[in-house]
């Protein structure tokens, strides 16, 4: 099986669908559906300054969308080409993962985030997410499902 | 959850601590009964001091008898309560921190948090303390975990945390704590809430101390620049404090009052949503500010005047979000029972689609005072006053609500139509200072004149030798005081001295204090705080004599509760506090009537000096 990039519709489909992966979760933060706030958790990972850390993390979290689209692109080919349900598919799969495992990995790496066991310290004070996100709202799963899903829909959908 | 035994306390009886975005109130028992999060506006978290059932409160106290007694750290909006009891001695420190901009750069702080600093001082004390927050007006359905980072209740809309180093033991919907805390002991609590993302949690210990050292220091950087060197200087400052606690940093507003639908009389049916800023306090405002030396504030607050009614302009509705929209339509929370059974429990307010028409004068006179002060007026905020000018010359012959904001129909208020004149007066005033060179001023001026003659032929009742409420009226009201203030009338005219001879006969309350007016609508109601101090403003600016200026100055002082906070009214009887709590107006009535006495006292020192 040959890989076949497509850079152009990957840089494009793949910006497009980032874009709408942070849309759709600040409108699940809007919607009071989760407290989960990535831009923010990513931002304080470079600087304390919450309001800095907003804006720098809208731009990280655009970016890093955009470069994991890349690794959907190559996931959809190894599946048999990109479908929107492809794409949704793989979206679910690295929302699991993000849960199950990213959320209780996450205060370990974060330089600002106090961890359930030690607790918040002078530097790091930041909510952890806890199993599954659960501490941001119990619908948090829920929203990082959807909107990853939306994630992988778009460029399952337009990515050819 | 049992709240405690007994009524709901005095409104005098609580204190107030800020971080100039919202608002707490806390009772001398040290219970929290009231506190709107993340805005003055927002549906309340605690609110027991509406329905001691149902609302929730966060108490922090040493169970059994014991006294208290309370004070704001120096400069501050730091509350310190003492409980003694017989066994021992509890220092209780609560405060909203709030921090400089270079330490919010270079610190992960969290949004909203209060702070509760507890050290036993004298021997030992048997705590107890209960944590019952009713989020949402008590409507909200909460979820509740106790964790090792402390207790987290989640709820539709947001998340609380309370950390804190006591044994907080959880129950159904509440926590409890009780502990014994031993001479030099000292504990933490604090409590944050997040809206919309992670919340920043408090690591409690030297950081909750750096917290408080921080607010503390922000608190009296802040009062060292208050310029004021006049007489009372202590009550002024409290009421810079207070002020500047009600002033919602983000937009330059500031808010009446904190609180909602504390009742004016009580069991009665006076009761208001006041978490909203008027207009009608505008020019006032504005002018205690600048008096006292704190211009970024005024200057912010005249540019939130200017551009947050954007959206209404020309008209200006009479009150306005923090943000600047108009205020929630007024609906009741059934399901609370009131301050001591007052109902309704309203929150929104229906007055703001009243037409109120000195609400222009208000906004016109508060931009003109940056002339005043030696400050420039941009080009857009030029014409928001012209466009001003131009709708009070089409609208001022109109009746209107008035300052009062009686619900029945419109009347010709003498108040209003002397804002009107006010409003032409500083339009004319701007332009002659070139600020407003496209102003047609012939017109302004011939408006001016016409709204002047009309107060004088139609306020003016021959038969009753007094200026009277409205057009063509028998009775008088407290904002006639304000004919003199506004330079319509020399204090010591004629019929200036006559309608404060009038005033004083059928509208005081005995003891300096001043009812608003005296009708059948306004039966059970007290005495109004900011009127009472328009009268002792009114004999400083030369209605009477320096010392009796004074004397009513000073009487009015000892209405405030026992940390200088004073509500909307004052029980002529039991000289107990009624209304919203604290009031804003009241504490711009007691700054601008100490200026004024200031300026009355140096002018007289200086006529000492040349005589």
């Amino acid at each position: 099986m040959t890989l076949q990039i497509h850079w152009i519709n990957w840089l494009f489909w793949g910006f497009v669908a980032s874009l709408a992966l942070v849309s759709a979760e600040s409108i699940a933060q809007g919607l009071g559906l989760t407290r989960l706030n990535l831009p923010l958790i990513l931002g304080a990972a470079i600087t304390p300054n919450r309001d800095r850390a907003r804006a720098l993390g809208i731009a990280l979290h655009v970016v890093i969308g955009w470069l994991f689209s890349f690794v959907y692109v190559i996931a959809m080919q190894f599946l048999g080409g990109p479908t929107w349900y492809r794409g949704a598919l793989i979206g679910l799969a690295q929302a699991l993962f993000i849960c199950v495992i990213g959320w209780q990995a996450l205060p370990g790496i974060h330089p600002r985030m106090a961890s359930e066991t030690h607790g918040p310290t002078s530097t790091r004070m930041l909510e952890p997410p806890g199993f599954m996100g659960l501490n941001y709202g119990i619908s948090t799963p829920l929203a990082v499902f959807a909107t990853h899903a939306i994630f992988g829909s778009i460029l399952g959908e337009f990515y050819r | 959850m049992q709240y405690g035994s007994g009524p709901a306390p005095s409104i005098g009886d609580y204190g107030v601590i800020g971080d100039c975005h919202s608002a707490a109130l806390i009772s001398k028992r040290g219970s929290l009964d009231w506190l709107c999060w993340p805005w003055f506006d927002s549906p309340s978290l605690f609110g027991a001091i509406l329905d001691i059932e149902k609302g929730g409160f966060w108490r922090i106290s040493p169970g059994g008898e014991c006294q208290t007694r309370r004070r704001y750290l120096p400069g501050t909006n730091v509350l310190e309560t003492t409980f003694e009891s017989a066994t021992g001695t509890l220092r209780l420190t609560d405060c909203m921190p709030v921090y400089d901009q270079d330490y919010e750069r270079t610190h992960m702080i969290p949004d909203r948090e209060i702070l509760r600093v507890l050290e036993c001082t004298r021997g030992e004390v048997q705590l107890d303390a209960t944590f019952c927050p009713a989020p949402k007006y008590g409507k909200a359905r909460t979820h509740w975990r106790q964790k090792t980072l402390g207790i987290h209740v989640q709820f539709v809309g947001g998340a609380l945390w309370l950390r804190s180093d006591l044994d907080w033991q959880m129950k159904d919907d509440h926590a409890e704590c009780r502990a014994v805390l031993r001479a030099g002991e000292r504990r933490y609590c604090s409590l944050v809430m997040m809206e919309h993302g992670p919340a920043v949690l408090s690591p409690l210990g030297e950081s909750c101390d750096a917290a408080l050292a921080e607010t503390v220091t922000w608190w009296k950087t802040w009062s060292d620049r208050c310029e004021y060197k006049g007489p009372f200087r202590y009550e002024v400052l409290r009421s810079a404090l207070t002020l500047k606690l009600l002033n919602f940093a983000p937009s330059g507003a500031i808010v009446a009052a904190p609180s909602t639908s504390l009742p004016e009389r009580v069991g009665g049916d006076l009761n208001w949503d006041y978490r909203f800023c008027w207009l009608r306090d505008a020019s006032m405002t504005v002018a205690a500010l600048f008096g006292l030396g704190y211009h970024d504030e005024a200057e912010a607050f005249i540019d939130w005047l200017l551009y947050s009614t954007n959206l209404t302009q020309p008209r200006l509705l009479v009150m306005y979000t923090v943000y600047g929209k108009p205020a929630m339509r007024e609906r009741g929370l059934s399901h609370w029972s009131g301050y001591r059974n007052s109902q309704p429990v309203r929150i929104g307010n229906n007055a703001r689609s009243q037409l109120q028409l000195d609400v222009y004068g208000e906004v016109v006179s508060a931009a003109a005072q940056l002339d005043e002060y030696n400050k420039s007026i941009d080009r857009s905020s030029a014409r928001v006053l012209r466009g001003i000018g131009k709708y009070v010359r089409e609208h001022w012959t109109m009746p209107d609500k008035g300052i009062w904001e009686p619900r029945v129909a419109n009347q010709h208020h003498t108040h209003s139509k002397l804002m009107c004149w006010v409003a032409m007066n500083k339009l004319l005033q701007l332009h002659d200072a070139g600020f407003l060179r496209k102003l047609d001023r012939e017109t302004v001026r011939r408006i001016r004149d016409e709204i002047g003659a009309a107060i004088r032929e139609k306020a003016w009742n021959e038969k009753k030798q007094t200026y009277t409420a409205v057009f063509g009226g028998e009775e008088v009201d407290a904002s006639l005081l304000l004919l003199a203030k506004h330079e319509f009338e020399r204090p010591s005219s004629a019929r200036m001295r006559l309608t404060y001879k009038r005033i004083t006969e059928e509208i005081a309350a005995g003891s300096g204090l001043l009812y608003r007016y005296r009708d059948k609508l306004s039966a059970g109601e007290g005495a109004f705080g900011i009127c009472s101090f328009w009268l002792a403003e009114y004999l400083a600016l030369g209605g009477g004599s320096l010392e009796e200026s004074k004397s009513e100055f000073r009487k009015l002082l000892g209405y405030s509760n026992d940390l200088g906070l004073f509500s909307e009214e004052i029980d002529a009887a039991t000289g107990q506090a009624l209304g919203n709590f604290p009031q804003a107006f009241t504490h711009v009535g007691l700054i601008n009537a100490a200026l004024t006495l200031a300026d009355r006292c140096a002018k007289e020192m200086d006529q000492e000096r040349v005589a």
